[in-house]
């Protein structure tokens, strides 16, 4: 779907939200801390908050009224309408004909005729889902869909949103505090700070950038469309629109791959002959530092031995475009 | 005890004729951003903080049966001064306050985004209101209109000037005591009425009590 | 300022002057409860009597039933002025004599033309205590004629005016003296004197403090002024 978005509120608390998006995506990701703007940009989209432009797929559906936008938005809560069975919540939406696979697909067929209240937390998510899908919208908002869910039950959920992506091409937009979270499950992210957007683009560039922990800082300068030149060799990187000059970058570590020769018809953008300058075993992983660009892989140190690396070896290090992340300018 | 009869068919009118128009005041106070609402819930309140006879007197001169309204009423043949549909009027104007009190707080307890959600659905405000609101809240309007028309029952001020005292068309039971209080021996006469009135106002609060209970629990939702 | 203040001492000096000095005024108001129908009548007596004496008249105006009532469970009265003398048995009266008579007539709206009152649908009467409804009451049963489908009471004579003069009934019984002094009203028949009980005001004084003022009622005056209202005083 195509988002063209346009958002304007003022509170009067002295909040103010004033983000543009513009861009092409099936899933769209929408991160930033608490009190960014995020669930009031869902807002908006919906219609419940007056106050911006909002084209998809070039149609303006600012001027329609919520219920005409044909918008699924699924909140935190859930909210199933307490006083009706599931079955009447699925099948609520005047839009709706007939139940289909949706409730086998997330597992609540079996709860067709229990009351809300006799739900669980993740089964009511599940239904809420289900009956803000079966309103066949166009567009599906899901705004914080793993908040207060524990480790297992996020995978499951976001095993399922994936599979939804996938089956229907539902085009969606999640909001997440949590970027990691997202970043499998959308093509395109924009990150709020403050009600104002401070990045935009690629999933992986922007939501990665996010993440802590990575064994490989790297700075490089922009010489052409995606290729960033890192230690003299010319790297392919996933980078959001308008990015130049002098970058910064990382990765991580397990990310690289390493290889006696260089491999052919292979789709990692980087194949990259290099040289070993040390390696370190501890137990059954090794750290394998690298020539140029400065970086460490880390394998099996059964790899290691079979590879026979040891330094001043020759070896071709490949890294996936997708695996290096875009952590801004150097300013 | 023909006064009796009549307190509560008046009663039941006043209530009836006043449910529309309490659920639509108290939507539109509590579920709309309109300007206009501080003007509405002022002139809605008013009969609760006048005088009962002078709300009776406005409304005597507003139906007043050789004015304007008035005569068109009764060539409509429904006159309102001086008839049971005054009593009835009058009744309905006194509870419709606290009808319009209590069916807003019905509805400020249903958290609004029920409504958001409905309408994400494809529901319009309309149907919304059927399918979501009106279910969720109307507990709390018999609630309302339980109080309602306890206190429509019990109005004798704006009664005895808009309709007057009518034997078997506007004499309610407080017109009835009240014009007995002057006769000779009238008081043992209305020990009757007075016993019902003390009962019919109990009821009317237990009842009142016991549907919030019930709306309460209907809206139990774990967190 | 203080020519101001002089000049208006000076004023009211010489205002004093034009009255004849009043006596000591007795401290206590006398208080005055009469019918409803002499509510001009005993206004204009109370007023001139106050210029005359400077002692003040509350006066309260209801139906003498009403007020009997409210004398038996303790309202506080010197005079108690009612419509029909037995409204005077239940209080306990110094001294009580009757004073005034009245007609009773048949009102309607003044644009009404042809009035039947066999035919009307709604008719306002005072409630049966009340002295006019007693009597209207016995009128109209004395003349044969039937309470019309309709009937609205009134809680004292003005109220049972004020229904036909705004609508409320097409017709109402009130005395002569009452059609006087609505314009909004004109009297459509009088009841014959024979169709209903003496109308008879009594006077009851019940508290020295109301003396006074009770004799002054049967004074010259004051029966000048209730015939000129149209009151029927009897020698």
């Amino acid at each position: 779907m195509k988002f063209e978005i346009e958002a304007r509120v003022r509170r009067a608390t002295g909040f103010a939200l004033d983000a543009t998006i513009a861009c092409e995506a099936v899933a769209l990701g929408l991160v930033g801390p608490s009190g960014s703007g995020k669930s009031t940009l869902l807002d908006v989209v919906a219609g419940v908050e007056p106050g911006g432009r909002i084209l998809l797929d070039r149609e303006d559906v600012s001027a329609l009224p919520m219920h005409r936008r044909r918008i699924g938005y699924v909140v935190q809560d859930a909210l199933l309408f307490p006083h009706l069975s599931v079955r009447a919540n699925l099948l609520y939406s005047p839009h709706a004909s007939g139940l289909g696979d949706v409730p086998a697909s997330l597992d609540i067929h079996t709860l067709l005729d229990r009351m809300p209240r006799h739900l669980s937390g993740g089964e009511r998510r599940r239904v809420a889902l289900a009956r803000a899908i079966l309103s066949r919208p166009r567009l599906l908002l899901l705004d914080e869909p793993f908040a207060g869910l524990d480790e297992a039950r996020r995978r499951e959920a976001m095993w399922l949103l994936a599979r939804l992506r996938a089956q229907t091409r539902l085009p969606m937009i999640v909001v997440s505090h949590v970027a990691e979270e997202i970043v499998g499950l959308t093509d395109y992210a924009v990150r709020l700070e403050d009600g104002r957007v401070a990045a935009s683009g690629p999933s992986t560039s922007v939501l990665r950038a996010g993440e802590t922990g990575m064994d490989n800082y790297l700075v490089g300068t922009v010489v052409g469309e995606q290729r960033v030149r890192v230690d003299g060799v010319d790297l392919a990187a996933v980078l959001p629109p308008g990015a130049s000059g002098d970058v910064r970058l990382a990765c991580y570590g397990r990310d690289v791959i390493l290889a006696r020769e260089k491999p052919a018809a292979i789709s990692a953008r980087n194949c990259v002959e290099t040289t070993v300058r040390s390696v370190e075993r501890t137990g059954t992983l090794a750290m394998v530092e690298l020539g140029a660009p400065k970086m460490r892989a880390v394998i099996t140190s059964q790899a290691a031995d079979a590879l026979a690396l040891e330094a001043g070896a020759p070896v071709v290090a490949i890294i996936k475009a997708t695996a290096i992340a875009y952590l801004g300018g150097t300013r | 005890m023909n006064s009796i009869w009549l307190s509560i068919t008046v009663g039941l009118a006043a209530t009836l004729g006043s449910l529309p128009v309490a659920v639509a005041v108290a939507w539109f106070l509590e579920r709309t951003r309109s300007g206009l609402r501080d003007l509405v819930q002022t002139v809605v309140m008013l009969p609760l903080v006048l005088p009962p006879v002078v709300t009776g007197y406005l409304l005597l001169k507003l139906f007043s049966p050789i004015g304007p309204v008035g005569r068109a009423l009764s060539s409509l043949g429904t006159p309102v001064a001086f008839h049971w549909m005054g009593a009835v009027v009058a009744a309905g104007v006194v509870g419709l306050p606290l009808f319009v009190l209590m069916t807003a707080q019905a509805m400020k307890a249903i958290d609004p985004r029920y409504e958001i959600v409905s309408g994400s659905l494809g529901a319009s405000r309309w149907r919304t209101f059927w399918r979501v609101t009106l279910p969720l809240t109307w507990p709390g309007i018999l609630s309302g209109a339980v109080i309602a028309f306890a206190r429509g029952l019990g109005e004798f001020g704006a009664t005895i000037i808009l309709a007057g005292r009518i034997p078997g068309e506007t004499q309610t039971i407080p017109l009835e005591i009240y014009a007995e209080l002057d006769a000779p021996g009238g008081e043992r006469r209305i020990l009757g009425l007075i016993v019902a009135s003390v009962a019919i106002g109990t009821a009317c609060v237990l009842a009142s009590r016991a549907l919030d209970r019930w709306y309460r629990r209907r809206l139990e939702i774990e967190r | 300022m203080r020519s101001a203040v002089a000049l208006a001492c000076a004023l009211l000096a010489a205002c004093d002057r034009s009255t004849p000095a009043p006596p000591v005024a007795p401290s206590t108001p006398v208080s005055v409860f009469a019918a409803a129908s002499l509510r001009e009548l005993v206004t204009e007596i109370g007023d001139a009597w106050r210029k005359k004496t400077g002692q003040e008249v509350r006066i309260q105006f209801e139906a003498s039933s009403t007020l009997a009532r409210q004398i038996k469970e303790g309202a506080p009265a010197d005079v108690f002025i009612t419509a029909a003398p037995e409204w005077l048995d239940p209080v306990q009266v110094i001294e009580r004599y009757d004073w005034l008579s009245n007609r009773l007539v048949c009102v309607v709206r003044k644009d009404v033309r042809d009035f039947d009152i066999t035919r009307v649908d709604s008719l306002a009467l005072a409630n049966e205590q009340v002295p006019v409804g007693a009597y209207a009451k016995a009128a109209l049963a004395h003349q044969g004629i039937k309470l019309p489908g309709r009937t609205i009471y009134g809680s004292n004579v003005r109220d049972v005016l004020s229904k036909v003069s705004q609508g409320g009934a097409a017709a109402g019984i009130v005395y002569a003296t009452d059609a006087a002094v609505d314009p909004e009203v004109r009297v459509a028949f009088t009841l014959p004197e024979e169709s209903h009980p003496k109308i008879r005001y009594a006077v009851g004084l019940l508290t020295e403090n109301g003396r006074r003022f009770a004799g002054v009622l049967r004074e010259a005056a004051s029966r000048d002024a209730a015939r000129r209202r149209g009151f029927v005083v009897i020698p």
